[in-house]
């Protein structure tokens, strides 16, 4: 038959169980115990009888809820004091990386700006769920920090694939299946007629006398694919500005990857668009000349080949954002119950305690 | 008594110069008139550990000859520094309610 310091014992062990570690859990079981069957001891060395005696010892120890809700306590009061100190340390870190983010986000130090701002993802939910939920377990607070990183480092290439590189993707790719073989017809048209104006614009130098009829651009669009000098953005503005004043005269122009899309609305002067910019256009022109293949060519390159990646990218990242979205939210409801239900545990006092 | 934190200092004084186990530290409060632990003597041990996390009292298990080990406990230099405050603190608490509730007593004269 079990004594009344097993019973007592049992009933402890039993009341301690989640709310302190396992090791701590043995110690404050050993303690009683030694400390009940010495008080039960010294009663019966002064004549108490046996049955009375660990009845008695059980009854100045106190109830067992009583003394396991005051070692969660007295448990849990060292670390939320600690925690105190944490949350000061996190608040200071976090202030810090996200000022450093701030500063240096437009600026060179992108990359730095980028772990900054990693970093001050992650503390934020620590410094919060560390003040809102003090009491609750440590390790469960920071793993609801490891989800915010997983955001931050997952979602910000998502977002900029789906904000920045989809939209150029989508006009590449769009530009590309609208271009009908009559405008590949239309940029061999172009390049007989700018080769037929250098030809004349030659031969006026030559023998300061027109011969034929100077040529005519055609209408229409044409890509154009600037040689490697003109290959930066700077570069690249020049050519397309240049071009699309020079063959549309009120016609636009835009750019994807290396290369220009000139609209020529009007006919224009093929000779007189050149001439009038000067003869440093002619190095211009032989670029304009070997446009077909280089069209044809970046038809098939990587410019486009990458622009077919990024789009179907950008379909799958919408679903994978929102899958991940919503992976990211159950993990944290599930880690929130954890911190819940171990704050509960631990800090309830049961009600026949509180009676 | 209605002292902040009186039983950490009746530990703390119980352990001053000695080292004992939970239920010697018990015993010696209880000699002492006190009534700190009559809620019950489970409350010695969280006080314990909480100190001990604290960094004020030192544990160690001690072997016995045919029985489970036993913890025992002693201060440490933190321990002592804060049984000085705590003796400070008492001092003029106690000084404070002394010089109202003496105020205009007969003196007692013996003899």
């Amino acid at each position: 038959m079990a004594s009344y310091i097993d019973w007592f014992l049992v009933e402890l062990d039993r009341r301690l169980e989640g709310r302190i570690g396992r090791e701590h859990r043995f110690r404050v079981l050993s303690e009683a115990e030694d400390h009940l069957r010495s008080k039960a001891d010294e009663l019966a060395a002064v004549g108490m009888s046996p049955d009375a005696v660990e009845r008695t010892a059980v009854a100045s120890f106190g109830q067992p809820e009583m003394v396991a809700f005051e070692v969660s306590e007295a448990t849990h009061s060292a670390k939320r004091a600690a925690l105190g100190r944490w949350i000061v340390l996190f608040t200071a870190a976090a202030a810090s990386c996200g000022l450093v983010a701030l500063l240096l986000w437009g600026g060179w130090s992108g990359a730095i700006a980028k772990c900054a701002g990693i970093l001050f993802a992650a503390l934020l939910p620590l410094i919060v769920g560390t003040a809102i939920g003090r009491r609750a377990h440590p390790l469960a607070l920071a793993a609801l920090g490891v989800p915010f990183v997983l955001v931050t480092a997952v979602l910000m290439p998502i977002t900029h694939v789906l904000v920045f590189d989809a939209p150029v993707a989508k006009s590449q790719l769009g530009f590309v299946r609208e271009m009908r073989q009559d405008d590949l017809e239309t940029n061999l048209q172009l390049r007989s007629a700018l080769q037929q104006g250098m030809d004349y614009y030659a031969s006026l130098r030559a023998h300061r006398t027109p011969v034929g009829t100077p040529p005519q651009t055609p209408t229409g669009q044409f890509i154009v694919i600037p040689p490697a000098e003109y290959s930066t953005p700077l570069g690249l503005a020049d050519l397309g500005l240049s071009a699309a004043g020079h063959l549309s005269g009120h016609g636009h122009s835009f750019h994807f990857g290396p290369s220009s899309v000139v609209t020529v609305d009007q006919p224009r002067d093929a000779v007189m668009s050149w001439v009038m910019s000067g003869p440093g256009q002619l190095k211009r022109l032989d670029s304009f000349i070997a446009v077909d293949q280089r069209m044809l060519a970046d038809l098939d390159g990587p410019s486009l080949n990458s622009a077919r990646s990024v789009s179907v990218l950008a379909g799958w990242g919408s679903f994978m954002a929102a899958g991940f979205v919503a992976g990211i939210v159950v993990i944290q409801a599930v880690l929130a119950l954890l911190c819940y239900r171990i704050r509960r545990a631990e800090f309830s006092l049961p009600r026949s305690v509180r009676a | 008594m209605a002292f902040k934190g009186d039983l950490e200092a009746l530990i703390l004084g119980v352990l001053n110069g000695t080292t004992l186990h939970g239920y010697e530290i018990a015993k010696r409060i209880r000699e002492s008139g006190g009534d700190t632990l009559a809620v019950g003597e489970g409350r010695l041990y969280p006080a314990l550990h909480k100190l001990e996390a604290e960094g004020k009292v030192a544990g160690k298990w001690e072997p016995r000859e045919g029985k489970p080990p036993r913890r025992i406990y002693e201060l440490t230099e933190g321990g002592h520094r804060e049984l000085e405050e705590q003796r400070t603190a008492w001092k003029s608490f106690a000084s404070g309610v002394g010089s109202i509730l003496l105020a205009g007593a007969p003196e007692v004269t013996r003899g």
